[in-house]
């Protein structure tokens, strides 16, 4: 049996269902709009890719369900576990932004390549964890060798920071140590981490509105763009001086 | 096969669309016949439907073009090459959607001007594989075994009623009329038809409102006789109150989850399988298998009124509410059925 858990709440025409399966659930994904058809099929190849480097792809669990001109229907896996509350921030989701980025690092496996996949929404609402670990869901803006090593998390440090600042234009010592010590270990894990080195909000930032097309041109919304630009500065000075 | 016996008993019009070859079918639409006129002039002075309806009809943009409404039809687990019909098709807000998730579909309506919008919308679209039919659902030939999907959204309380209908001036207005058949009668007739349409192992897609809506409980009108109470009442009741305020029997008969089951197993449907739906079955956020506990719901109460002040009856049902859906998790008073019965 199915059961509707999301319709179209991104205004981008997709529809989102939980199977109730005999062995395990699945999250049925459909749609028949342009944008939705795309972002489909990105989050299959999404899966796929996740999966593979995790060593746990399975081609029934994760596949094209049905497939025309004009529409698209994928089913994915579904994952057991507990979301944390994006809006609590940066300190209060410190230990699960630090297990995201090992997870990432992990799964990514820097190795000497300009390009690495992009996920493209990896915020803490995109994460489910449970006694296994992370997980990582939404894949629909993935594309393969897109961005350079760790912007992923770059984007997800910061969007836990504007979260955790509440509106203050400098974050605290707190905030900035939290930002400190994954960036030290992202630098740890990538021996060339040169987009990133100098200006490392501005740089994620940068790298958004010149790759715009990868999120549909919808990048107005992404949180990353709500920091004031005395932040920006604020935050970049700070971290260059302590990295 | 299935068209050129469908073009046996009926003509093709400058639109492609069949129609019967003598006389007209009949009206049912949410505009007036002469505004559904200027709509049509209006719409082939457009580049496309689409455009056509945001000038001139945005308030029903949704209505025609939402992809929320076609969340429904995930229910069917279409693989591509089924052959269907939409009942009821109207502006096709199903019709489409089924149309590029399947091989083929017929879309059967009334209403000519319905149809000759659903047209552009297809042509719009660039869709080759949907067929229109000018009929009224209750006169349409038998099509025996020839579907394998059939829809009926927001169709089967409609199916009684008898001559043209302008909601504009019908709903909640005073018309008086007699009808000499029962209403579950006519219901009952127009599943067996739409039943024995189906092949062996065909579908039906059937949305509805649910009789018992919580939200009747608490004096909201009835969505089709605009009157309160109407659906919840016993059948006698309800005709005396319509008959009284509106001058004609109240018809537009609604059924409980167990009802729908019932009357779908009686027509021959095998396995059913019914899902509530929340806020309604047009645009749901939610939906839920009926057999089991409701997992989540949209509220269907504000407790404030529209200058913002809170109300006791609304804060009362806004409880209720609550009790119903989050604590027993109980679907019977959900406020939409979709029911997914198979033949066989």
């Amino acid at each position: 049996m199915l059961q509707l858990i999301q319709n179209c709440s991104h205004d981008n025409g997709v529809v989102i269902f939980l199977s109730e399966e005999k062995y395990s659930n699945a999250i049925i994904k459909a749609s028949s709009n342009i944008v939705g058809i795309m972002q489909i099929t990105q989050e299959l190849k999404g899966w796929e890719w996740y999966l593979g480097q995790k060593g746990s792809f399975n081609s029934d669990k994760c596949r094209v369900v049905c497939k025309r001109e004009k529409y698209i229907k994928i089913k994915i896996p579904y994952i057991n576990g507990k979301k944390a509350k994006y809006s609590n921030g940066l300190i209060k989701n410190s230990n699960l932004v630090g297990k995201i980025v090992e997870h990432y690092c992990r799964i990514w496996k820097e190795s000497k390549k300009d390009k690495y996949p992009l996920h493209g929404d990896l915020s803490i609402d995109n994460i489910i964890y449970n006694n296994e670990g992370i997980h990582i869901i939404d894949w629909e803006y993935f594309t393969f060798d897109a961005a350079p090593f760790g912007f992923d998390t770059y984007n997800l440090l910061f969007e836990q920071l504007l979260f955790s600042m509440k509106g203050r234009i400098k974050p605290t010592i707190r905030e900035i140590d939290v930002l400190k010590r994954n960036i030290e270990f992202l630098r740890s894990v990538s021996s060339d981490d040169h987009y990133f080195k100098r200006d490392p909000l501005s740089s994620t930032q940068k790298f958004i509105k010149a790759n715009s097309k990868l999120w549909n041109n919808q990048i107005k919304r992404l949180p990353i763009f709500f920091f004031k630009k005395e932040s920006v500065e604020h935050i970049d000075k700070t971290l260059n001086s302590k990295l | 096969m299935l068209i050129k016996k469908i073009e046996d008993i009926y003509q093709r019009n400058s639109d492609d669309i069949l129609c019967a070859k003598t006389s007209g079918s009949g009206y049912w639409s949410n505009l007036d016949e002469n505004e559904n006129a200027e709509f049509i002039r209006k719409l082939r002075a457009s580049s496309t439907a689409i455009d056509a309806v945001k000038k001139h009809y945005p308030h029903f943009f949704d209505v025609i073009f939402s992809p929320k409404r076609e969340a429904g039809l995930e229910l069917l687990d279409l693989k591509g090459n089924e052959q269907c019909v939409d009942y009821g098709c109207m502006w096709g807000a199903l019709t489409v959607p089924l149309a590029k998730r399947t091989e083929s579909v017929l879309g059967v309506d009334q209403t000519l001007h319905s149809l000759t919008f659903l047209k552009q919308r297809i042509k719009d679209e660039k869709l080759n594989n949907i067929d229109l039919l000018c009929e009224n659902l209750n006169q349409m030939p038998t099509l025996a075994n020839e579907f394998d999907v059939a829809i009926v959204n927001g169709v089967l309380e409609w199916v009684p009623e008898i001559g043209k209908i302008e909601l504009k001036q019908y709903f909640g207005k005073r018309k008086q009329k007699r009808y000499s058949k029962n209403p579950k009668k006519i219901q009952v007739s127009f599943l067996e038809k739409v039943h024995s349409n189906l092949n062996k192992k065909g579908k039906l897609y059937l949305a509805i409102e649910n009789r018992y809506d919580l939200n009747m409980f608490f004096g909201f009108k009835d969505p089709h006789s605009n009157l309160a109470f109407t659906s919840i009442l016993p059948r006698n009741m309800a005709n005396t109150i319509s008959m009284r305020k509106l001058g004609r029997p109240y018809v537009n008969w609604l059924y409980s989850f167990t009802d729908l089951r019932n009357i779908l197993k009686n027509v021959g449907f095998e396995r059913i399988n019914l899902y509530s739906c929340f806020p309604n079955y047009r645009f749901p956020d939610h939906i839920n298998p009926y057999e089991k506990k409701i997992s989540a719901y949209s509220s269907l109460f504000s407790v404030k009124d529209n200058n913002g002040n809170i109300k006791i009856k609304r804060l009362g049902a806004k409880l209720i509410e609550s009790f119903v859906f989050r604590v027993l998790k109980n679907n019977f008073f959900a406020p939409s059925i979709i029911a997914v019965a198979q033949k066989k």
